[in-house]
């Protein structure tokens, strides 16, 4: 009964307080320096846990919304969810999909059930490897390739409690595609597999090894803001044919080569045409090169900017860029 | 004999009766040998036959609703207006809490806690809300917030009558039970993809997922509560003629409030443990500041954002403990008694006050000069930490890795598979019986059941992951367990350093286990000891709780009697208190073990490997490898049932059933 | 054997300033309201004579308990002294007082106190392993104590096998294996049937009778404090209101209280033959009693017959009783 009566009596409070304050309430929209005024249904625009993708997101809307005068909300998301969003059309683009990554998804949404649509490349290619740190191959060069990865005695310069005798191969998040159990196993060398589980356990995992100069070799790929803070050295792998290409396609688990350079590519819910055909058409034509978006990372990562303010901090400096991207 | 007593003495058990026990007995270990021997003999892998094709099914399952989840009836009759219910309750709370702003939020917390709970929750309550703006982003606090509020009184919505169900039905219960146990073990990872289907993404599927997993104690302490109703109470309302909806809502349901509240609290600390995991949805939250700080490597940012995630954890706590305390309290004694009345006047009046000015301030934002840099200091003791621990720590990783994970994972791995049932289904016959023979037995069984993945050179049996993480699994019990037991023993005893340990408790448990993550693979490196020991920090919380509550609830006659008869405290402690407490350690050690299993995902990320690596890649590639991951799901819950049954016939064994 | 002096228990903040000030005689409620103190007791004395029964008796929440507690100090007191043959145990050191409880005191419990893990010879033991006496010779001495408290042979069973007569049995063999000069009962027949209860009471006299123990004995019922106590102080409030021999508290109650509690005694079964004889005189007697015969076991000797019955003690007549003189005694009682 207490409890009950309370409540009633705060719930009154709050009634009382609503209507005090609806005399004196004003709708200000807030919104930083320099920001366009928009109106109308927002793009959704997603941004996935990198900065790379923050930053697409971020130039895009600033584009959209001060020439377009259309509302952009970002949505920072999950890679795999972006795709459920697509496809029920509360998320209207990605800017950066590594192809790689989703070739299941692509098969599913965009040629089956043709929920999403391919908006073509975005512009920079991306390459998955394997790095070891500069430290490794500075004393034993022979590490630079893949070979020097044969002799068991180099090799286990990698050990660690977890591939006893063998050397380790530190994977990352496994949700990134690999072929490096079948390349370690197609190519005959004495290195153990070990899924590190996330992209962060992977990058603690390359601090440690610099803080204590202990030889790592890892996947990892480019571009990374990581790499622009420690000394990483891709390792050569064999050039990749037509037969890894096939084994690939198919499974077969005979995979011996080295990765593919990734094509980022940009995608949108079906629904966006219709919906705003001026953004659709904007989100199409939209393309980086990889200097452009390292320019407004570096902003993000080195200056500490968020990703809006180096957003509009290059797009006041690059307006050719961004006016082809219009009409 | 010089008294005859007007009793009669009980009869010992006739030597015939433990013969026919005892040759029972043997019979059952001599059936199990025979089956041991056979299994031998069979061969040593599961064989393919068994496999139930559980990962194929869910995968055509989950590419079916993705085809059809805009036009099948069951989408856009039930999904899809459910889809948007949560999101207008949502929408809702969202109104409420920017209508109040930063100061009637506060005000709230406060009002709210003193009124249910007296002034010292009042006074926590509002400051920890406080404290949230001050170390981490008020606004996306608030959206943490929101959907934590619509979580907990959904969870409740469903959750008390499940419990009153239950509570009336032996057979809803056993059932039920089972569903519970796999809502609380089940990897979150493993229905992340398919509730996406089901309820798009942002606030809606996190809201499901956060009910999925807070709802079990709700449904538990309802039930425990109804079921703990003194007969005496029950008859008395008989005797005056209740019917029973009279009988529930005047008698069982009162009584039972504090096991009730007790509940609530529990959905609440649990409702906060999977706040990061649903920010992966897109609520845009304090759980997304985590994993942005994760990402980036930034521990401090990470950590400073799981503060604020906690303190709002502490300030709803306080809010909803709902039981005033009646100690002597000086500061209560002296304060002449309020009349509820104008007390709860004085709450609302202080609340619209908050807002009122809040709304003429125009305090949209949380004041600047209110927050407080915690990251930095945080950084900074971390790398400290780090720096100054990693060698031994590392050291202590190999060791834990080569010497104990590694030959009892090798072990488990080169028994014949079904060696294994068979032991465990004999350890469950000597614990309890026939019945839970069968049980534990058919849970590895299926186990068995759920076939190979792709893997290593071609494929792996499930099985063998499932070894893996048993192993580790086993291995962090038992460290935490020796980890806890002395904490939660001095615990018992002192209160002093049980309230000094209070606060470490209460972080551990809320602070999400990806702020750690970072430090824990710099300090042993990433692997199954990382794992381990992200487990054991998760998991030794509970265990020091509950085997401190198992101490202090030894009664206090056979305590002082022992005293009396000069028993030094140690003695007493060791001959009486320990052995009276041993039902409740054990219980202690079980909740225990659900929390390692329910750790094993975690664990994954920093390297387990294992089951909880085939469960979290059910999140990663959805589209090929969902069945997969449900499967190893499946597997997580098996094993926990199957642990979990076991300890719990120990905890609750006869009083002296064995010598 | 014990002696208490002005033995205070104050519960509560800074509890010692409430000790013999003028706040110590506040109403409960008020002393609780204004300071947050209770007083469970307040300036207690006694002395308990070697072999002598001493029965402290009051209603729930009179301070009986913690006395008690205090003399061995489980509860400890917030001001007085307590010596136990001599020895002040208030002032002993921690190890002083584990030796005080392993060797001279042994106490039984109401609620039994039995250790549910321990088999009963093992709990009947337990004294004699704190004092580290080595396993044979404490089991055996068990095994001697529970036939003499009636459960020969019993040794193997657990507690929660037993009644709850039976338990306290094991209780009373507990505190009976260490043989201790001084026995504390803490109310330890309250939760027994009335018959048990009685049974339990005999064998307390028979166990007084046969080993002579000083004893120190709590309890709520009247009858049990009669039957057993060669004095009886009555608490109230945590005080003594009157210390007496059975005789005395029924005869001469201190005050309306105490009247009121002994109001529906019967005399007869309390008053001994020596407090209403008349004086001696010639023969010729029925027979003869001693003069610590209480006055109902008079009754079957001059129902029957006409002539009075001579009192002794020491061999020599003190006095006379006849019919009128029981009847008188057994009459008076319904006033």
């Amino acid at each position: 009964m207490r409890t009950s009566g309370t409540k009633r009596v705060l719930f009154a409070g709050v009634a009382i307080a609503s209507l005090l304050a609806a005399c004196g309430s004003d709708d200000t929209s807030g919104g930083g320096s320099g920001a366009c005024t928009t109106k109308g249904d927002a793009i959704k625009l997603a941004a996935n846990p990198w900065t790379g993708s923050a930053v697409n997101a971020a130039v895009a809307k600033r584009v959209i919304e001060c020439n377009l005068g259309t509302p952009v909300e970002i949505v920072e998301i999950d890679e795999n969810a972006t795709w459920v969003g697509m496809d029920d059309g509360s998320i209207d683009a990605v800017l950066e999909i590594w192809p790689s990554g989703h070739a299941a998804d692509k098969a599913t949404y965009i040629e089956e059930k043709k929920s999403v649509v391919d908006l073509g490349l975005l512009g920079p290619s991306a390459k998955i490897g394997w790095y070891v740190p500069k430290f490794v191959v500075d004393e034993h060069p022979e590490l630079a390739t893949f070979e020097g990865f044969k002799d068991p005695e180099l090799a286990k310069l990698f050990a660690t409690a977890e591939s006893g005798d063998l050397g380790q191969f530190t994977m990352g998040d496994p949700s990134y595609v690999t072929y490096d159990e079948q390349i370690i196993a197609n190519l005959e060398l004495p290195l153990k597999y070990v899924v590190a589980g996330s992209e962060a356990a992977l990058l603690t995992s390359i601090d440690k090894a610099f803080a204590d100069k202990t030889p790592i070799l890892l996947q990892f790929w480019q571009p990374h803001w990581k790499q622009s803070k420690v000394e990483l050295v891709e390792v050569k792998l064999p050039e990749v044919t037509q037969a890894c290409t096939d084994s690939a396609a198919s499974a077969d688990g005979g995979y011996a080569c080295d990765y593919p350079v990734d094509e980022l590519y940009k995608a949108a819910s079906a629904g966006l045409e219709t919906k705003n055909a001026a953004a659709f058409a904007l989100l199409s034509k939209l393309q980086l090169t990889t200097d452009q978006q390292n320019e407004v990372a570096a902003m993000v990562d080195g200056e500490g900017k968020t990703a809006d303010e180096a957003a509009a901090a290059w797009a006041d400096a690059n307006k050719d860029v961004w006016s082809a991207w219009l009409g | 004999m010089s008294a005859v007593s007007v009793e009669s003495l009980p009869e010992l058990e006739s030597a015939e009766v433990v013969a026919q026990r005892r040759r029972k007995r043997s019979i059952a270990l001599g059936a199990f040998v025979v089956l041991a021997t056979l299994a031998l003999v069979m061969s040593h892998e599961v064989p393919s036959w068994l496999d139930l094709n559980i990962q194929t099914k869910a995968q055509q399952a989950y590419k079916w609703t993705i085809i059809h989840r805009q036009s099948a009836p069951i989408f856009t009759h039930f999904f899809q207006p459910l889809t948007d219910f949560l999101q207008w309750l949502y929408d809702m709370g969202m109104h409420v809490l920017e209508f109040l702003r930063w100061p009637g939020v506060v005000a709230m917390a406060g009002a709210i806690g003193w009124r249910t709970g007296g002034v010292r929750a009042g006074i926590g309550a509002a400051a920890a809300m406080l404290g949230v703006g001050m170390v981490a982003d008020w606004n996306l606090a608030m959206i943490t917030l929101d959907i934590m509020l619509v979580s907990v009184l959904i969870a409740l919505v469903l959750g008390i009558p499940l419990g009153i169900w239950t509570a009336r039905s032996d057979r809803a219960e056993r059932v039920i039970r089972v569903l519970l146990d796999t809502a609380q073990v089940m990897p979150i990872f493993v229905y992340f993809s398919p509730v996406q289907v089901f309820f798009g993404i942002k606030v809606p599927p996190a809201i499901i997922v956060t009910v999925i997993y807070a709802l079990p104690p709700a449904v538990r302490l309802t039930n425990h509560g109804l079921r703990n109703v003194p007969v005496v109470l029950n008859e008395v309302g008989e005797s005056f003629g209740a019917n029973a909806r009279q009988q529930l809502f005047k008698v069982q349901l009162p009584v039972a409030r504090r096991a009730i509240l007790l509940g609530l609290n529990q959905v609440i600390m649990m409702a906060f443990g999977v706040v990061v995991l649903a920010s992966l949805l897109g609520t845009g939250d304090l759980g997304q500041v985590v994993l942005n700080g994760l990402q980036k490597q930034k521990v401090g940012d990470a950590a400073a954002a799981g503060l604020g995630i906690v303190l709002l954890a502490i300030s709803l706590d306080r809010m909803s403990t709902g039981e005033r305390s009646h100690k002597f309290s000086r500061l209560g004694a002296a304060m002449p008694a309020v009349p509820r009345r104008v007390a709860n006047g004085v709450a609302v009046v202080a609340v619209v006050l908050a807002v009122v000015v809040g709304q003429a301030l125009n305090a949209t934002a949380f004041p600047a000069w209110l927050t407080v840099d915690v990251a930095s200091p945080i950084d900074s003791f971390v790398t400290w930490v780090q720096d100054t621990f990693r060698h031994q720590t590392q050291a202590t990783s190999d060791f834990l890795v080569t010497y104990i994970i590694e030959p009892i994972e090798n072990l488990l791995q080169w028994l014949p598979w079904f060696v294994v049932v068979v032991a465990v289904s004999f350890i469950g016959f000597v614990s309890k019986g026939w019945r839970l023979a069968t049980g534990v037995g058919l849970c590895l069984f299926l186990i068995a059941a759920l076939g190979t993945i792709p893997g290593g050179d071609g494929r792996v049996l499930l099985w063998d992951l499932a070894m893996a993480t048993l192993s580790q699994v086993l291995v962090a019990i038992v460290l935490s367990v020796v980890i806890a037991l002395p904490l939660g023993m001095i615990s018992g005893r002192s209160d002093r350093f049980e309230r000094f340990l209070r606060p470490f408790l209460d972080i551990a448990q809320v602070l999400p286990a990806f702020v750690y993550l970072i430090p824990v693979v710099f300090l042993f490196g990433v692997g199954r000891s990382a794992g381990v020991v992200a487990c054991v920090i998760y998991a030794v919380p509970p265990c020091i709780r509950l085997t401190s509550l198992g101490m202090r609830e030894v009664p206090h006659a056979p305590r002082e009697a022992a005293t009396s008869f000069g028993a030094t405290g140690q003695q007493e402690m060791r001959m009486v208190q320990l052995p009276l407490a041993r039902k409740s350690i054990l219980l202690g050690i079980n909740q225990t073990l659900m929390m390692v299993l329910a750790t094993v995902i975690i664990a994954a990320l920093v390297g387990a490997g294992g089951l909880g690596l085939v469960a979290y890649e059910a999140t990663a590639k959805p589209n090929i490898k969902l069945g997969q991951g449900v499967a190893g799901g499946l597997a997580i819950v098996l094993l926990a049932i199957m642990l979990d049954r076991v300890t719990q016939a120990w905890g609750t064994s006869k009083q002296g059933g064995n010598q | 054997m014990i002696s208490v002096r002005d033995l205070w228990k104050v519960y509560g903040p800074r509890a010692e300033r409430i000790v013999g000030s003028p706040e110590a005689d506040l109403p409960r409620g008020q002393l609780e309201a204004q300071h947050g103190n209770v007083v469970a007791m307040r300036d207690v004395s006694l002395d308990v004579a070697p072999g002598e029964v001493f029965v402290v008796m009051g209603l729930s929440g009179s301070g009986k308990s913690t006395l008690i507690r205090c003399i061995t100090r489980l509860i400890e007191p917030t001001a007085g002294k307590v010596f136990i043959e001599g020895d002040d145990v208030t002032a002993a050191n921690d190890d002083q007082l584990l030796q005080i409880r392993r060797h001279k005191v042994s106490m039984v419990f109401q609620h039994f106190g039995l250790l549910p893990h321990r088999t009963l010879l093992d709990n009947v033991a337990f004294g004699l392993e704190l004092r580290g006496v080595d396993k044979k010779d404490r089991r055996e001495r068990a095994d001697r104590t529970l036939a003499l408290v009636g459960l020969p042979g019993m040794g193997e069973y657990k507690p929660h096998q037993l009644s709850g007569g039976q338990q306290q049995r094991v209780g009373l063999a507990r505190a009976l294996a260490t043989d201790p000069d001084i026995m504390l009962f803490d109310e330890p027949f309250s939760a027994l049937d009335p018959l048990i209860r009685r049974e339990m009471q005999d064998e307390i006299v028979r166990l007084r009778r046969e080993l002579g123990k000083t004893m120190m004995f709590i309890t709520h019922d009247l009858q049990e404090a009669l039957r057993l106590g060669d004095r009886i102080a009555i608490m109230r409030d945590g005080r003594f209101v009157q210390v007496g021999t059975p005789a005395e508290v029924v005869l001469q109650p201190a005050d309306e209280y105490v009247a009121n509690f002994v109001r529906d005694v019967p005399r007869s079964h309390i008053v001994p033959v020596d407090a209403v004889m008349a004086p001696p005189s010639d023969g010729p007697f029925s027979g003869e009693v001693s003069a610590d015969t209480k006055v109902r076991d008079v009754v079957a000797l001059v129902a029957h017959n006409e002539l009075p019955v001579r009192v002794v003690r020491d061999g020599a007549t003190v006095g006379t009783i006849d019919r009128v003189g029981v009847l008188s005694v057994i009459a008076g009682e319904d006033r």
